[in-house]
């Protein structure tokens, strides 16, 4: 016979109001199996709690209900006092009176039918509960960083100055990501490379820190604690440990191709690093374009450098290694220009990957119906870059004359539920503030204008940068730009100013775009790839809004940067930063315990339809084979791992042989529990 | 002037109605008026500006509504994917069905004529007579 305590809280009022708790506790009481009852006013208060754990003791309890709030609040509470007092933690359930009963309803005798319900429901389902024990996990403490910008670099030094081992995985021949390309940053017009570059150096040469540049992560397989990541080292066609990044390759190789690192306004060598301080400042030769791969001419290279490391015939490698935690830090990309009447389609350069060289040829910058003069932000801060191809003056790129007029364009793509995306890019207000003010900096007696909708400027220091814009003659117009056509060597800007409610024309020799943030174009592949889920624009979700911002969906795995929503460089770097130190949380034991709240499998009943397996969104069933003593193959059987189990339960309800269960949710237990409803008080 | 926000709008419910166009999903950006060739004054940012203020009366009484050629630029910009021609389309169906024919053809007059854009008059043909 069960020996079951009931403790009925009354929650101060909360669920006194409406329930009369001392009858619950009474009725309760009558209940086969049931050896002790209280009816307690706050269960949780350290009182209760120790009256709790007496009572287990005295009586000798082998399992407790505590009808109280929902067990989201004090599931754990209880079931760490029950542990306290001796009891497994996993015989405490709770039935929910507060949440489920007495806040939604108002009469009383309604509401305490309803508790004794809710009660004697939940002590059915107790008679069924096994002890369970929570499952112990080792812990690779070695942390896995996807995407080298900022984000990825602030948490790296982090984690490593922690003394956690990392590996940065990115994809681009270079650390530096977005950050690298920014000429000046708002709020301080502090220069970006020279904020940025000492951190690349500092990364380079962290004996914790190891760079995988020019890779990709192929796979990720296991689970918090202990994944293991295959990671595809593209062939650089350079003997990396060799180069001592001289520079003569790259200053002799006669061929070159638009320049993805200044959005297609320059040149660069085949054989190349994306700018002069990139890290590692290993060069890499671009196949797709280098005469060498495609007709078998020139070999330049190999012949300049010193070092004999130029190797044509290096394969792509494939390596595994076994980490811990991830960190997603892959970024975002500017959203291609996707409206006719302001100029068309994006030149080549938004996908200079998946361009051949030939194409390319046929689709040059002033591509016929396309506004060359019409550029988007991360253009214009090229162009205003000193390290950029007009060395930091403001020219156009149709002639390179300095634009007397530009019109900068706010919420394009953004805020467009027609072309765009609802969202705001939230960033954008402040660059196009800083483009005007870099712009006048740069061409004293110009002329700029701002067509704008909102000025959304909520940050630290943020309105100041704004009101300091507008008095450095940027002249803001509230209204949206209906199309942009040319007007001689001019763009005609047909826009309007929605305070007289009036149209207006500009007639500018630049516009500049402030396109909206989207995530990177493979975002969702590497979501896939991970098992972490995304929003419907591709943004990798948080697992909770506010309280868990920087957790994946997934156990292990971290968000940091713009891959999880449109963010500027602070925001960024303060979530790399939480992300680091949740890694260090998870590092900071020696093993990890999971919840035993898992799937279960009746070996011997599973018919092999493998239903469960493609079910499981976390992937967590695997097949494998049973055998006998003499180890005899006997039969096929599905495996729950249990670090990558969630408990959700889907496995169950495609089981057709019912021959796998949710620990603690088990068939007998769900049945136990509903057939003991009465529903009197219906 | 003061504008008295009316509680009482079945005017617009009518004119939403009429259109299937949800007037509170423009947010003024303006667009509409920045790309319309018939130089609407007031501009259909304005006019839709008017019927979210509740002045439907002033909306519907508009010279401009005349003088829109359906060309449907705005609609085909609108960020917030409100069609500004379907909602000057109802506003002069409204007219018509509330009030008086606007115009008399043969009284249309010569000035007229020579002032509006060709669409304009034939688009307008079907109300008039
Ligand atoms: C025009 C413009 C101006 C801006 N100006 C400012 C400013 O003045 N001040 C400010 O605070 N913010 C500014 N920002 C915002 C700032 O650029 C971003 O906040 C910041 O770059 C985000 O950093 P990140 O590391 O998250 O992403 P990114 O900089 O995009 O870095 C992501 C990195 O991940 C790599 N990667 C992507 N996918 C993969 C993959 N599958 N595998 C491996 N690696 C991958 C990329 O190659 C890249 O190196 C501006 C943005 C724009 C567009
Ligand atoms: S930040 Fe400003 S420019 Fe960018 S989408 Fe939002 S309102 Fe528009
Ligand atoms: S669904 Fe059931 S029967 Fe099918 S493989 Fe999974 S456990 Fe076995
Ligand atoms: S374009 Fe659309 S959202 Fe903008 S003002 Fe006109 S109707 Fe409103
Ligand atoms: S449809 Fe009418 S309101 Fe719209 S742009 Fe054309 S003329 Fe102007």
């Amino acid at each position: 016979m069960a020996k079951i305590g009931v403790f009925v809280c009354q929650c101060g009022n909360n669920i006194a109001r409406t329930v009369d708790t001392a009858d619950v506790a009474e009725k309760t009481g009558e209940l086969s199996g049931v050896a002790h009852v209280e009816d307690y006013k706050f269960m949780c208060s350290a009182p209760g709690q120790e009256m709790f754990k007496k009572a287990i003791k005295d009586n000798n309890l082998d399992g407790c209900i505590v009808s109280a709030c929902s067990p989201k609040m004090h599931e754990a509470t209880f079931r760490k006092a029950a542990e306290d007092a001796g009891l497994n933690p996993f015989k405490v359930e709770i039935a929910n009176i507060r949440e489920q009963c007495s806040w939604v309803h108002d009469d009383k005798e309604i509401a305490t039918a309803k508790s004794k319900d809710i009660t004697k429901m939940m002590v059915n389902r107790l008679k069924y509960n096994r002890p369970l024990e929570r499952y112990k996990m080792p812990v690779t403490k070695r942390a896995l960083i996807i995407g080298g910008g900022i984000a990825g670099i602030q948490a790296a030094l982090d984690l490593a100055n922690a003394q956690i081992p990392v590996s940065i995985v990115e994809r681009e021949p270079s650390l530096g990501g977005n950050m690298a390309r920014l000429s000046e940053t708002f709020p301080t017009l502090d220069c970006s490379q020279c904020i940025l570059t000492p951190r690349m150096v500092e990364v380079s040469n962290h004996p914790l820190i190891s760079i995988h540049s020019y890779a990709e992560l192929e796979k990720l397989d296991g689970y918090i604690g202990n994944f293991r990541a295959t990671i595809r080292l593209k062939a650089k066609s350079v003997i990396e440990k060799d180069c001592t990044g001289c520079g003569e390759c790259w200053e002799k190789c006669p061929f070159t191709v638009e320049n993805e690192f200044d959005m297609g306004l320059s040149k660069r060598s085949v054989i190349y690093i994306p700018f002069p301080q990139a890290v590692p400042t290993v060069p890499v030769i671009d196949r797709e374009n280098c005469p060498k791969f495609i007709k078998d001419k020139c070999g330049l290279c190999a012949k300049v450098c010193g070092q004999q490391c130029i190797d044509f015939t290096q394969q792509d490698r494939v390596i595994e290694e076994e980490f811990g935690a991830v960190i997603v830090a892959t970024g975002f990309k500017l959203m291609p220009n996707v409206y006719k009447e302001y100029g068309g389609y994006r030149p080549p350069h938004m996908t200079p990957k998946k361009l051949t060289a030939k194409i390319r040829k046929t689709l040059p910058r002033s591509t016929a119906g396309r506004l060359v003069d019409v550029i988007n932000g991360l253009e214009f801060e090229r162009l205003a870059s000193a390290s950029g191809p007009t060395g930091g003056e403001i020219r156009r790129p149709s002639d390179g004359k300095v634009p007397e007029t530009v019109v900068f364009i706010a919420c394009v793509g953004s805020r467009d539920c027609n072309k765009g995306v609802e969202y705001c890019s939230k960033i954008c207000c402040m660059y196009t503030a800083k483009h005007t003010m870099l712009y006048q900096h740069n061409v004293h007696h110009g002329k700029s204008y701002v067509f704008y909708m909102d000025i959304r400027a909520g940050g630290k220091g943020y309105e100041e940068f704004i009101n300091r814009a507008q008095s450095e003659n940027a002249n803001y117009v509230r209204g949206r730009v209906s199309r942009l056509s040319k007007k001689g060597d001019k763009i005609l800007v047909k826009g309007a100013d929605t305070f007289t409610g009036h149209a207006l024309e500009i007639e500018a020799d630049m516009v500049v775009l402030a396109t909206a943030m989207v995530p990177q174009e493979d975002a969702m592949g590497v979501a896939k790839n991970l098992g972490i889920s995304y929003d419907q624009h591709g943004f990798f979700s948080e697992q909770h809004p506010k309280l868990m911002p920087v957790d994946s969906s997934t156990g292990g795995i971290y968000l940091a940067g713009a891959c999880q929503g449109v963010k500027d460089i602070p925001e960024t770097v303060a979530q790399a930063s939480a992300a680091a130190s949740k890694v260090m949380q998870l590092f900071s034991r020696e093993e990890l315990e999971r919840e035993p709240e898992v799937a279960i499998v009746d070996e011997k009943n599973c018919m092999n339809c493998w239903d469960c397996v493609t079910v499981c969104p976390y992937n967590a069933i695997d097949r494998t084979e049973i055998t006998n003593r003499q180890g005899q193959f006997l039969k096929w059987a599905a495996k729950v791992n249990p670090g990558l189990c969630q408990g959700c339960g889907l496995c169950n309800t495609v089981c057709r042989s019912k021959s796998i269960e949710l620990e603690g949710y088990t068939d007998q237990q769900v049945y136990a529990q509903i057939t003991a409803f009465e529903g009197a008080f219906v | 002037m003061q504008i008295l926000m009316k509680s009482n709008q079945s005017a617009l419910k009518e004119l939403e109605l009429a259109t299937g166009e949800i007037v509170s999903d423009c947010y003024q950006c303006g667009k509409c008026t920045a790309g319309c060739p018939a130089s609407m004054d007031p501009s259909p940012s304005v006019l839709i500006h008017y019927l979210k203020l509740g002045l439907f009366e002033k909306a519907v009484n508009s010279e401009s509504i005349w003088s829109c050629m359906g060309c449907l630029t705005c609609s085909e910009r609108c960020p917030k994917n409100v069609s500004p021609a379907a909602i000057v389309e109802g506003l002069k169906r409204l007219h018509l069905n509330r009030m008086k024919p606007r115009v008399i053809l043969h009284a249309l007059g010569q000035e007229f004529l020579a002032n509006s854009t060709q669409q304009a008059v034939v688009s307008g043909f079907r109300k008039f007579v």
